[in-house]
C-alpha cells in the first residue's frame, strides 16, 4: 500500500497506449505477444487477456511492432491513443519461416520482477522430438534448469529439491490434482487445447500459494470466433480430434478436444497368439482417454464468460482366468470465469471452480470380491482484481476459498454369500482460505519492486493459519542487463501420500491434521540477466536456496496400500536444498534453442530415517544438463534435437542380507537387510532424441521422433539376484549374488501426422 | 495407406522395444555392519531349536564357517527353570521343510498361555542377544468348507472367531499334508478391517481333488506379526521401485531375528468330490 499512497499524486506527460493482440483466424487472444515502439524502444508483453500497454513519450502518431511465437511479425501505425488498438496477426501456420527478434525479445525478461519463472509455448513444445508421438508440455519443461523427471519418461516434475506432491497444477485456475496419465508417462495436458503454460519454481506471486515447490499455470485456448476449424493427429499410441468455432461469430466461441489411446487391439492380438503357450503371462487391457471444452462468450465491451471442462480417464483391467482386475482413475474438472472490466484500469475476475480426482479399483475372484477407492474433491472460488494506476504501478488483490472432501483408502470387501466383509476408510472434510495483495511498482528507470502479502488458512481437526510474504526486485544495470532478487514462503495444507521414487494413481490426497502439520518452504533467490549479441541470446544465471519444515515422508516399511491409519506411517523432518541455474537461449535466426544446466544439492533431516542422520532425498541431482536445439532447413522442414545429461539419483539398496527360514523352513529365503534409506547413487542419466517436422501440405505435417537415438541403457531400477555360482562344476548351485539393472525405454521410432481444416 | 502401415510397423516396434531390458552390473555397494542373527520358535510339544548365525554382505558367497557358529552360551528361562541349550547341528526332517538348526535342547516346550520365556545368548565373538516372548491365546478354526468351482478347483473358505474388543493379529499358513508339508498359501492379516467377530477368510489358491491339506490358523502378538511383515516387505523391496524399503524389524536386542512362542490351531482338510 506504500507504494499506493506514493503514486496518488504523481503525474505523467505521457501518452498510455492499449494494444490487444488477436490471432487474425480464431480472434483468440495471445498471452505473451511482445508490442514494441522501435523508436523509444519500449516493449511490453501482453497479458493472459491479450492486452498491454505501452508509455510513449508523444502524442504523434507512432509505428508499433508486434512479434508472437509461430507469427508473422505486424507494423501497426497508431494515430488516435484514445483507443484500444486491435492487433490481428497471421499464423505462420504454412510455412516454418524463421523468426526474427531483436533486443527486445528479451526486454520483458529483464524488465520484470519476476524469475524463476518458465514459459513452454505450444509452438515450440510440438517442434522438439516427442515419445510415442504425443507432443507433452510438461516434458518440455524437464529440459528447463531447475526441473528435473522423476523415473525415465515420468512427466513428474521435481522443482528444485521438491516433490511431485509440491507442485499445484491450474488449468484455468482450478486445481488438478494429477495431471498424469499411464502411471506417469503422459500428461493430461492435451496441447491442441492448451494456450501457454508458466512454470513457477520461485518468485511466487501472491495469487499462488497452497504447495511448497512449483505452480503450473495451464491456460487453454479458446476456440475460433470466426469460423469452423477441425485439428488432430494419429499417433504411434493414441489419436486426437478437436473441433472449434464460433457460436455466434465474433462474440461467442467453443472448443472440444479429445485424445484416446488404441495400443487395446495390438495387446489383445499377442494374447490371442499366445493363448496356448504355457505360463504365457497375459498383457492387460489399458487405454485412456480424455476431453477438453472450452465454452466463451463475450457478454458486452467490458464482460466475458467463460467455460472450461475437463474429464480424463485411465482405465486397466486384467480378466484373467482366477479373477478379474479393474483399476480406473482420472480427474474432473469445470470453471466458470466472468472477467469485468470497470474502467482500463480496473478489472476483476471471478472464477467458481469444481475439481476432483478419484481411483477405485475392484478385483474379484472365487466367490469374493473388494471395492477399494480413495480421491479428493474442491469447490472453489477465486476473486482477483487488479487495478492500473499507470504503468508502473500495479495493485492486485483478491479472496480464495476452497471446501475440500477427502476420501481416504475407502475400501469394502467380502464374499458373495456376505458372510464375511471388511471395510475401512474415512471420509475427511477441509476448508482454505486466503486473502491476497500484490504491489508492482517502477520506484524509478532502474529499481523496480514487488512486494506482497497472502494470508491463509485450513480448518479441519485443527485450525491453522499462515502468513506468506512475498518480496522481488529488479535493478537494471544497463538496458542490456539486470539483478533479481526475491524472497517468497509458501504453506501447503493439504499432503500427497506419496512413495517418494514415484507418482502413481494410488497416491492419496491427505489434509493438515492436528498430528500433520502444514508444510512450510521459504526461498531467497537471487538472478543476474543478460541480453547478449544485440538481443540475439538471453543468459540468465539464478542461485537459490530453500528451507522446509514439517516434511512429510513415509517410515521404514510403511505400508501404502489399504491402510486404515495411514497418519500413523507419515514421519515428519526438515529440507534445505540450494543451487545455481544457467540458462542459455537463442530465439531467432533459423537456429533456435537453450543450453542449460543446474548444480544443486537437496537434504532432508527426519528423526525416523536413517537414525536422525542428514540425508539426500532420492531425486538429489548434482548436476544437470540439458541441450535443446531446432533448426529451420527449410519452409518445410524443421529438425530438432534435444541431449540431457543428469547425475544418478538416488536409491535404497541393501548392503546385507539375513537367512530365515521361517517356522519349519518351508519359506526358506535369503532376506536383504536396508541398513539405511538412499545409500547408493545409480549412474548418471543420459539421452538423447530427435525430431523432424515435414510440412506435407497447407494444413497437414508429419512429425517423426527418435527417443534416446543412441539407445542408451540408463537404470531405472538395480535388484539382487540368486544365480550359478561359476566354481560350480555341476552348475547348480545358485550361490552367487549378482545386481542386475533393468532398463526401460530403448531406442523407439514414432511417427505423427497432425491435420487442421 | 502408406502411412498407417507405417504407424502399425512403428506401434509394433515401439511395444516389441518397450519390454524390460536386464543386464548385470557392476554395483558397489556401501559397507556392512555384520550382525547375529537368531532364530528360535517354541512349539508346544515339540523340543527347543534354535538357529544361530550371523548376516553376510550382500556378494559374500553363501557359505556357513568351518564351526557353524559354535562356541555360544545360550540359556532359555521360563517358571524358575533354566533350560541350557547346546551346539548340535541338525536338519529337521520332521514336521520340516529340511530346516537347519545348531543349538538345541530336549527340553518339552507345554502352551501355557501368559508363561514368559526369556533368552539369553553370549556368542563366541562376547556378542549378547537378549529376548523374551510369551504363549497368547489360541484362537481356534471353527470350520473350513471346501467347495468345488466351476472350473473343477476348490477354493478353502476358513471359519474362526475374531475378539472384536482387541487387537489381534493373524497368520494362516496351508500346506500339503502328503508331500513334505509344501506350502501353498500363506496370508498375514491384523482384524483392523473387521466388521463382524465371525471372520471367514478364502484364500485365492486352487486346490484339486484328492488334496491333503494341512491348514493352521496362528495368533501372532505384535512384534511377532511386525517381524513377518518386514521380513516380506524387505523381499518385496528388492526390485520394486514402489516399494518403501523395509528394516527388520526384530525381538530381539543385540542381534537380528525373532524368538517367539508360537500359538496355532491346526486342522487337515481332506478334498474329495
Amino acid at each position: 500500500m506504500l507504494f499506493f499512497i506514493c503514486t496518488l499524486g504523481t503525474g505523467y506527460a505521457q501518452v498510455e497506449l492499449v494494444v490487444h493482440v488477436k490471432d487474425d483466424k480464431t480472434s483468440e487472444e495471445l498471452v505473451g505477444a511482445v508490442v514494441r515502439e522501435p523508436i523509444s524502444k519500449k516493449a511490453v508483453l501482453t497479458d493472459e487477456n491479450g492486452r498491454a500497454k505501452l508509455l510513449l513519450p508523444t502524442s504523434n502518431p507512432v509505428e508499433i511492432q508486434i512479434m508472437y511465437s509461430g507469427y508473422k511479425i505486424k507494423y501497426v501505425t497508431v494515430s488516435d491513443f484514445a483507443t484500444e488498438v486491435v492487433v490481428q496477426m497471421t499464423s505462420n501456420e504454412i510455412e516454418l519461416q524463421e523468426v526474427v527478434i531483436n533486443e527486445n525479445t528479451y526486454m520483458s525478461k529483464l524488465n520484470s520482477t519476476q524469475m524463476s519463472m518458465e514459459t513452454v509455448d505450444i509452438q515450440t513444445a510440438k517442434l522438439l522430438p516427442m515419445v510415442l508421438g504425443e507432443v507433452d508440455v510438461l516434458k518440455v519443461f524437464q529440459l528447463k534448469p531447475g526441473i528435473q523427471s522423476g523415473n525415465e519418461g515420468s512427466t513428474g516434475l521435481y522443482v528444485r529439491g521438491g516433490g511431485p506432491e509440491q507442485n499445484l497444477f491450474l488449468m484455468d485456475e482450478a486445481t488438478v490434482y494429477n495431471p498424469y496419465h499411464l502411471f506417469g508417462f503422459f500428461s493430461v495436458f492435451n496441447a491442441d487445447a492448451v494456450s501457454k503454460v508458466d512454470l513457477y519454481k520461485g518468485g511466487f506471486p501472491a495469487e499462488y500459494g497452497g504447495r511448497l515447490s512449483s505452480v503450473v499455470d495451464v491456460k487453454m485456448r479458446e476456440g475460433d470466433k470466426d469460423q469452423y476449424r477441425v485439428t488432430g493427429g494419429i499417433g504411434t499410441i493414441a489419436t486426437r480430434l478437436g473441433v472449434e468455432g464460433p457460436i455466434q461469430k465474433g462474440k461467442s466461441s467453443f472448443l472440444v478436444s479429445g485424445r484416446r489411446t488404441y495400443i487395446e487391439p495390438l495387446t489383445r492380438y499377442i494374447n490371442s497368439q499366445n493363448k496356448n503357450t504355457e505360463d504365457y503371462q497375459q498383457i492387460p487391457d489399458y487405454n485412456f482417454q480424455d476431453v477438453n471444452i472450452k465454452l466463451n462468450y463475450i457478454l458486452s465491451p467490458k464482460d466475458k464468460v467463460s467455460f472450461t471442462g475437463y474429464y480424463g480417464r485411465d482405465k486397466f483391467s486384467y480378466p484373467g482366468a482366477k479373477f478379474v482386475l479393474k483399476f480406473s482413475w482420472g480427474n474432473t474438472v469445470g470453471v466458470v470465469n466472468w472477467q469485468h472490466k470497470f474502467n482500463e484500469k480496473l478489472y476483476v475476475n471471478t472464477a467458481v471452480s469444481y475439481s476432483s480426482y478419484d481411483y477405485r479399483m475392484s478385483n474379484k475372484f472365487s466367490g469374493f470380491s473388494f471395492n477399494l477407492s480413495s480421491g479428493v474433491q474442491d469447490y472453489t472460488v477465486k476473486n482477483d482484481w487488479t487495478y492500473f494506476f499507470n504503468r508502473k504501478h500495479t495493485l492486485k488483490a483478491g479472496l480464495q476459498t476452497t471446501s475440500y472432501q477427502f476420501a481416504i483408502g475407502r475400501l469394502n470387501a467380502g464374499s458373495d454369500d456376505r458372510s464375511t466383509s471388511i471395510a475401512t476408510g474415512e471420509l475427511v472434510s477441509g476448508f482454505g482460505y486466503a486473502a491476497y495483495i500484490g504491489d508492482e511498482y517502477d520506484l524509478n528507470a532502474r529499481l523496480k519492486v514487488d512486494m506482497g502479502v497472502r494470508l491463509s488458512g485450513f480448518v479441519n481437526t485443527k485450525n491453522y493459519t499462515g502468513f506468506e510474504p512475498r518480496f522481488s526486485a529488479r535493478y537494471k544495470i544497463s538496458g542490456k542487463t539486470s539483478v533479481k532478487i526475491n524472497y517468497t514462503r509458501m504453506l501447503q495444507y493439504i499432503h500427497l501420500a506419496t512413495n517418494s521414487g514415484s507418482t502413481l494413481p494410488t497416491d492419496i490426497w491427505y489434509p493438515s491434521t492436528a498430528r500433520t502439520k502444514p508444510e512450510k518452504g521459504n526461498q531467497v533467490a537471487g538472478a543476474i540477466n543478460i541480453s547478449l549479441f544485440g538481443g540475439k541470446y538471453f543468459l540468465s544465471d539464478e542461485v537459490y536456496y530453500k528451507w522446509n519444515k514439517n516434511q512429510i515422508d513415509f517410515r521404514d516399511g510403511a505400508q501404502l496400500f489399504v491402510n486404515p491409519n495411514l497418519e500413523q506411517d507419515f514421519v515428519y523432518g526438515k529440507g534445505w536444498s540450494y543451487g545455481n541455474e544457467i540458462y542459455l537461449e537463442k530465439k531467432s535466426g533459423r537456429f533456435t534453442g537453450w543450453i542449460g544446466y543446474t548444480l544443486a544439492w537437496t537434504w532432508r533431516q527426519f528423526d525416523a530415517i536413517n537414525n536422525g542422520a542428514v540425508f539426500h532425498p532420492r531425486y538429489d541431482r548434482r548436476h544437470d544438463f540439458t541441450f535443446v536445439g531446432m533448426y529451420k532447413i527449410s519452409p518445410k522442414f524443421t529438425v530438432s534435437v534435444t541431449s540431457v545429461y543428469g547425475s544418478g539419483t538416488l536409491v535404497s539398496l541393501p548392503t546385507g542380507r539375513l537367512y530365515i527360514q521361517d517356522v519349519n523352513g518351508v519359506n526358506a529365503a535369503l532376506v536383504p537387510v536396508y541398513n539405511e534409506r538412499n545409500n547408493y547413487r545409480i549412474p548418471a542419466y543420459t539421452r538423447t532424441d530427435i525430431g523432424i517436422i515435414w510440412k506435407t501440405g497447407k494444413r497437414t505435417d508429419l512429425a517423426f521422433s527418435i527417443y534416446n537415438v543412441f539407445n542408451r541403457r540408463n537404470t531405472y531400477l538395480i535388484y539382487f539376484a540368486q544365480t550359478n555360482d561359476p566354481e560350480d562344476p555341476n552348475n547348480t548351485l545358485k550361490s552367487s549374488i549378482v545386481a542386475k539393472q533393468i532398463s526401460l525405454f530403448p531406442i523407439i521410432p514414432s511417427l505423427t501426422f497432425n491435420f487442421k481444416f | 495407406m502408406k502411412f498407417f502401415n507405417w504407424l502399425i510397423l512403428l506401434t509394433a516396434i515401439s511395444v516389441s522395444m518397450s519390454c524390460e531390458r536386464t543386464r548385470i552390473v557392476e554395483v558397489n555397494l556401501p559397507p556392512s555392519q555384520t550382525q547375529t542373527s537368531v532364530e528360535c520358535y517354541l512349539e508346544p510339544g515339540q523340543p527347543i531349536k534354535l538357529a544361530l548365525a550371523e548376516t553376510q554382505d550382500t556378494y559374500q558367497k553363501q557359505t556357513l564357517p568351518e564351526d557353524f557358529y559354535a562356541g555360544a552360551f545360550i540359556t532359555i528361562t521360563h517358571s524358575g527353570t533354566i533350560d541350557t541349550l547346546t551346539f548340535n547341528l541338525q536338519q529337521d526332517t520332521i514336521n520340516s521343510f529340511g530346516k537347519i538348526y545348531n543349538y538345541s535342547s530336549p527340553q518339552i516346550i507345554n502352551y501355557n498361555e501368559g508363561e514368559v520365556f526369556s533368552l539369553y545368548i553370549k556368542t563366541s565373538k562376547g556378542k549378547v542377544i537378549t529376548g523374551y516372548t510369551s504363549f497368547i491365546n489360541k484362537v481356534h478354526i471353527d470350520s473350513i468348507y471346501a467347495p468345488f468351482n466351476n472350473r473343477d478347483k476348490v477354493n478353502l473358505k476358513i471359519d474362526f472367531n475374531d475378539n472384536q474388543a482387541t487387537r489381534d493379529y493373524y497368520r494362516i499358513t496351508i500346506a500339503h499334508d502328503t508331500i513334505g508339508l509344501q506350502q501353498r498359501a500363506q496370508l498375514l492379516f491384523s482384524d483392523e478391517l473387521f466388521q463382524t467377530s465371525k471372520v471367514s477368510i478364502n484364500p485365492s489358491n486352487d486346490f484339486s481333488d484328492e488334496d491333503s491339506l494341512q491348514v493352521l490358523l496362528y495368533h501372532l502378538d505384535k512384534p511377532y506379526y511386525d517381524f513377518v511383515r518386514s521380513v516380506n516387505d524387505a523381499i518385496q523391496a528388492n526390485g520394486n521401485p514402489f516399494a518403501v524399503p523395509s528394516q527388520i524389524k526384530s525381538n530381539i536386542t543385540g542381534g537380528v531375528g525373532i524368538f517367539q512362542a508360537l500359538t496355532y490351531d491346526r486342522k487337515k482338510v481332506a478334498i474329495n468330490k
